[in-house]
């Protein structure tokens, strides 16, 4: 592709040649969608569907459902009007973990969530960690701008993240002297909205750095000195002119490289992270960022599209720890307690702190043998009875589906196939289920860790 | 529930029952008469306990204990609203066991409580012996309710559809002339005279037989139990524990080992060696007045409490200080503690020197410019230690923390005040500028030095500065801590809150002339949880929010929960913990009020 100084950095993104290999596939499906490509939806946008999504959805139009999902309900209002004064309860409070299970919470209970899930993309995007910025206050107040723009304008959002106090902590850059530019604030910018190799920077890092120079953050203040600003040409983006930290943000939104990579991104995030297609494949998302400016609309396009639904792209996207948890919790309306949100950072998942500007892990890394342990043991723990842990999950399963439960389950988790390899002990434990009257509990709970821990719940 | 078993549950749940609170929940309100019980103690019936027993709970008059409960004006609207009843109702074991109760009650011809009065009216003895064997013995009014009680037991064992087909439901044989029988393996009893005797084997029930006729004094000829009777006051039930066995079991040792940080030393100061070191314990309850009354007595080597001489009255007469009365208190603890002669026996008391305790010399070398601690700083104390633990209470007008933590003072007396005071208070600042250079470090808001008068008496104070807050909105947590030092007359102050070292001046001069020290007590422990359930309004908000984030619940499960507990507090009220000398060893008393009357809250509604 065409690129001011080099290739997108490919850490996470093979490139599979020319797949898929027309454009004509972004039109929009025109079908009604089943009960299986709602399900398929919801994984991508909410982790998993709920029950009450795979009935009302299914029947209806993509486009008409991406509708509803971008929709801020007064349940939405409501939600937020609840949970907003816990987090900034945590937030006074100096409390991180609270704050990380108010923010899973999030992922799971709101009635938002293909929001919430475009807040984690976006905290992906730009690396920005919890622990980097190490002041709650400030990595709220960035937060919430993301959550605002997460399907807002394109434009917006760089200059939200980039000239915020968080940006210059997260890349432990809080002084930035004329004569002593940061180098790593270039260097982020060019790895984390533009993709570039650290091979590639070239001098750009230190011309970003010289553009950022005069800005300081003290007790989680941004304070601009004017002494220190550095007022003299820099060439950024193969533009020259007397650039400063405010003009950054425009020029990497008005670029086309930035647009594609984030549209690849967006393509990564929504459809599949194991093949990447052409660049000129993902052209038509990526000119939705740069001329549109909308995120919103490229998600749109994504989602809707013909190729989404197509079965090259079903269940090609492995669920990360935090993913992995949220479906399982938001399936069957399960609790989510501090316990959780802790073991889901022992497992290598904080959900606020990517482990590096480039992200969390690949998700291949999270199925190594020992994480493969820890995630059937977090299963065993959520289906279990201990209340640090929700408790009562397979208990509220009972309640809500009683003899139903089977086929409920395998509704909501597996597409209502079940996998060979659980066969046999899945009709074992069917068969137990519709015999049983005191101990379904059990047996309910022993049929949700099994579809919980099968091969196929492990994808998106 | 099959019939046998449940009939051998019936009679062991039945004899619990009259020696705890249970058995009186569930129906009628007839008095039982204590005057018109055989005067023999439980203590005579240990006699028939062999005298290797590790363990035995006596109720010397159960019928009496019983009628104090069914005095309580609580049990009787608990009973009369009927709603306990009502939830007994539910249980399907608990439904067949009032089944057979009204059964009993019909056959003869009278209430269940007359019934269990009578049966146990010569008291009641529980005792576990080596190898898991367990015997109850009760002694009642006359034979002839053990034997129509023990007739229908076993008609009902018999007549149990679950033991149809069986060739003995229930086994019958004879040894040394009395007769015994077994509902199950687990099960044996005798009826001999006017005692029952309830065995969990039938090997047990054959050594009892033997020790009652052979004669003999069995565990009450014990020196051990003996000693341990004696020393407990007049009680409705009495443990007695050989604590020979227990105490080198590996988990009390660790135990043990673990209380030995200086801090425990310095607060438990003996207890746990006195523990580690007794051959049996004794702890005696009463229940009267709403309160339970406990008593803890040890008996054994008075050489191993030597080390604690530091927390031992020096002199006959001489003891702590009352505790301080403030507004909102929650805790009071006042010791008498000889600081100097603690610290001067460190060596002795904790030899493994943590970097903890060297950490801590080193800060006391700069606080106190050099000083020798334990010879120039710790000697200027008294042995008279109070502490105070208070509900702090916020106005809008000076900002309400987020999170309101109660309020801690410790007061010490000084032996020179004129000289000590000036010295505590430039160590005072030190700390306080230490505190400060590192919340600095961390940008963290450091605390204002600043003198104040209060009646005439000037005090350092230090707090945070509210410039930069918004007062109608909650505080940060450090707004809890207004940290002040006040030397009034002979009584040092160290307080976490200006308006607690405030009240504690008060205190010391309402009660100057009353002031004197308790007799023989060595430490006087009181709570009240009237104030610990005010403090758990104060936190409403914060601890339904802990509540969610620990359990995920939504917030009307948590308001609930949270409902829940502050009604668990309430159910206690203030209550006393006094340690003080028994025989060279330490004593501790308690008294624990508990208000029966709120326990009808936790019934769930209908």
């Amino acid at each position: 592709m065409t690129s001011h100084c080099g290739e997108l950095h490919d850490r996470e993104m093979p490139h599979a040649g020319a797949f898929p290999a027309s454009s004509d596939l972004w039109q929009a499906s025109s079908h009604p969608m089943s009960r299986r490509d709602v399900a398929h939806l919801l994984r991508r946008v909410a982790a998993n569907p709920t029950a009450e999504e795979l009935d009302g959805f299914s029947g209806q139009l993509p486009d008409a459902v991406f509708l509803l999902l971008t929709e801020e309900s007064p349940r939405y209002h409501e939600f937020e009007a609840e949970l907003r004064p816990l987090e900034e309860a945590a937030v006074r409070s100096n409390a991180a973990n609270a704050y990380r299970t108010w923010f899973m919470w999030r992922l799971v209970l709101s009635p938002c969530p293909l929001r919430e899930w475009m807040t984690v993309f976006w905290l992906e995007y730009f690396g920005l960690g919890i622990e980097r910025v190490a002041d709650l206050a400030l990595f709220d107040d960035v937060v919430r701008s993301m959550r605002r723009l997460a399907l807002g304008d394109y434009h917006e959002l760089p200059a939200a993240v980039l000239l915020h106090p968080a940006f210059l902590l997260n890349v432990r850059a809080p002084l930035n002297y004329r004569s002593d530019p940061s180098e790593q604030v270039g260097a982020a910018i060019l790895r984390t909205c533009l993709g570039y190799r650290e091979q590639d920077f070239s001098a750009q890092a230190g011309e970003l750095a010289r553009a950022f120079s005069g800005r300081f953050i003290n007790r989680g203040r941004l304070r601009v000195s004017e002494f220190e600003r550095d007022t003299g040409e820099k060439t950024i983006l193969g533009r020259s002119k007397a650039f400063e930290a405010e003009d950054i943000p425009r020029l990497i939104a008005e670029d086309a490289r930035a647009a594609s990579w984030t549209a690849r991104r967006l393509y990564r995030w929504f459809c599949c992270d194991t093949r990447m297609p052409s660049e000129e494949f993902l052209s038509p998302p990526a000119e939705q960022l740069r001329q549109n400016g909308s995120v919103a609309a490229a998600v749109r396009l994504i989602l809707s599209s013909q190729w989404f639904f197509s079965e090259a792209v079903r269940r090609q996207k492995l669920r990360r720890p935090v993913e992995f948890a949220a479906a399982l919790l938001r399936a069957l309306k399960g609790r989510i307690t501090l316990r959780t949100v802790t073991e889901l950072t022992a497992m290598g998942q904080d959900i606020l702190q990517p482990t590096t500007l480039d992200g969390w892990s690949e998700a291949g890394n999270y199925f190594s043998p020992l994480a493969l342990i820890q995630r059937m043991n977090l299963a065993a723990k959520l289906v279990g009875t201990d209340e640090n842990f929700g408790g009562g999950l397979a208990r509220g399963a009972v309640e809500t589906w009683g003899d139903d439960l089977p086929n409920a389950l395998t509704d909501l988790m597996t597409d209502q196939a079940i996998p060979v390899e659980i066969g046999s002990r899945w009709e074992d434990l069917r068969a137990r289920y519709a015999a049983s009257s005191g101990d379904r509990e059990r047996v309910a709970a022993a049929m949700i860790y099994l579809l919980a821990v099968s091969p196929v719940f492990q994808t998106a | 529930m099959r019939v046998g078993a449940a009939a051998g549950s019936l009679l062991r749940v039945a004899i619990c029952a009259a020696a705890v609170v249970g058995g009186c929940l569930i129906g009628g309100t007839e008095r039982l008469s204590a005057a018109e019980s055989p005067a023999e103690s439980a203590a005579e019936l240990c006699k028939w306990i062999p005298a290797e027993a590790v363990a035995a709970v006596m109720v010397s008059h159960p019928a009496d204990l019983l009628r104090k409960l069914d005095e309580t004006p609580a049990i009787r609207e608990l009973e009369s609203g009927l709603r306990l009843a009502e939830l007994l109702e539910r249980n399907q074991e608990l439904r067949q066991l009032r089944a057979a109760v009204s059964l009993l009650e019909g056959q003869l011809q009278s209430d269940w409580k007359t019934i269990l009065g009578d049966m146990t009216a010569g008291g009641l003895v529980l005792a576990v012996l080596p190898d898991n064997q367990v015997v109850v013995i009760v002694e009642a009014r006359d034979a002839e309710v053990l034997r129509k009680v023990n007739d229908f037991v076993l008609n009902l064992a018999r007549l149990d559809p679950g033991n149809a087909g069986k060739r003995e439901a229930v086994r019958e044989a004879e040894y040394r002339g009395v007769r015994g029988w077994a509902l199950s393996p687990e099960e044996s009893h005798a009826v001999i005279d006017r005692r029952l005797v309830l065995c969990n084997s039938a090997e047990l029930l054959r050594r009892i037989i033997d020790q009652a006729q052979d004669g003999g004094e069995g565990l009450a000829g014990s020196a051990q139990f003996k000693a341990a009777v004696a020393s407990l006051p007049a009680s409705d039930i009495g443990v007695f524990v050989d604590f020979r066995l227990f105490r080198d079991l590996p988990q009390v040792q660790e135990g043990l080992r673990q209380a030995r940080s200086p801090l425990s030393v310095l607060f438990l100061a003996g207890l746990t060696e006195a523990l580690g070191g007794a051959d049996w314990l004794a702890l005696g309850l009463a229940y009267e007045d709403e309160s339970v009354r406990c008593a803890l007595r040890s008996g054994g080597d008075t050489a191993l409490c030597k080390d604690f001489g530091f927390a031992m009255p020096a002199s006959p007469g001489e003891g702590v200080l009352p505790n301080l009365d403030v507004p909102g208190r929650i805790m009071a603890l006042t010791m008498y503690r000889d600081l100097r002669d603690f610290y001067a026996r460190k060596n002795e008391l904790f030899p493994e020197r943590t970097s903890g305790l060297i950490f801590f010399e080193n800060m006391m070398g700069i606080f106190f410019s050099g000083r020798n601690f334990t010879d120039e700083v710790l000697t200027e104390l008294d042995p008279h230690v109070r502490i105070v633990v208070a509900r702090q209470q916020f106005t809008p007008e000076t900002g309400v923390p987020e999170v309101q933590i109660p309020a801690l003072a410790v007061v010490f007396r000084m032996r020179n005040p004129q000289r000590f005071g000036p010295i505590v208070e430039e160590g005072w600042q030190k700390a306080l500028g230490l505190i400060n250079f590192v919340r600095g470090q961390d940008a963290q808001p450091g605390l204002i030095l600043d003198r104040m008068e209060y009646q005439g008496v000037k005090y350092t104070v230090s707090y945070f500065s509210t410039v930069d807050e918004d007062l109608s909105q909650p505080l940060p947590m450090r707004f809890n801590f207004r940290p002040v030092v006040i030397a009034q007359g002979e009584d040092l102050i160290l307080a976490s809150s200006e308006g607690l070292g405030k009240s504690i001046m008060d205190a010391i001069r309402a009660s100057a002339d009353s002031d004197r020290p308790l007799p023989d007590v060595s430490a006087l422990l009181e709570t009240d949880l009237a104030a610990v359930a005010q403090v758990i309004e104060d936190n409403r908000e914060a601890l339904i929010r802990q509540n969610m984030l620990a359990k995920g619940r939504e917030r009307e499960e948590a308001v609930k929960e949270w409902e829940h507990l502050k009604r668990a507090v309430e159910l206690f009220g203030k209550s006393v913990v006094k340690v003080g000398v028994h025989d060279g060893r330490p004593a501790l008393d308690a008294k624990v009020s508990v208000k029966l009357s709120t326990l009808e809250q936790f019934l769930p509604a209908e």
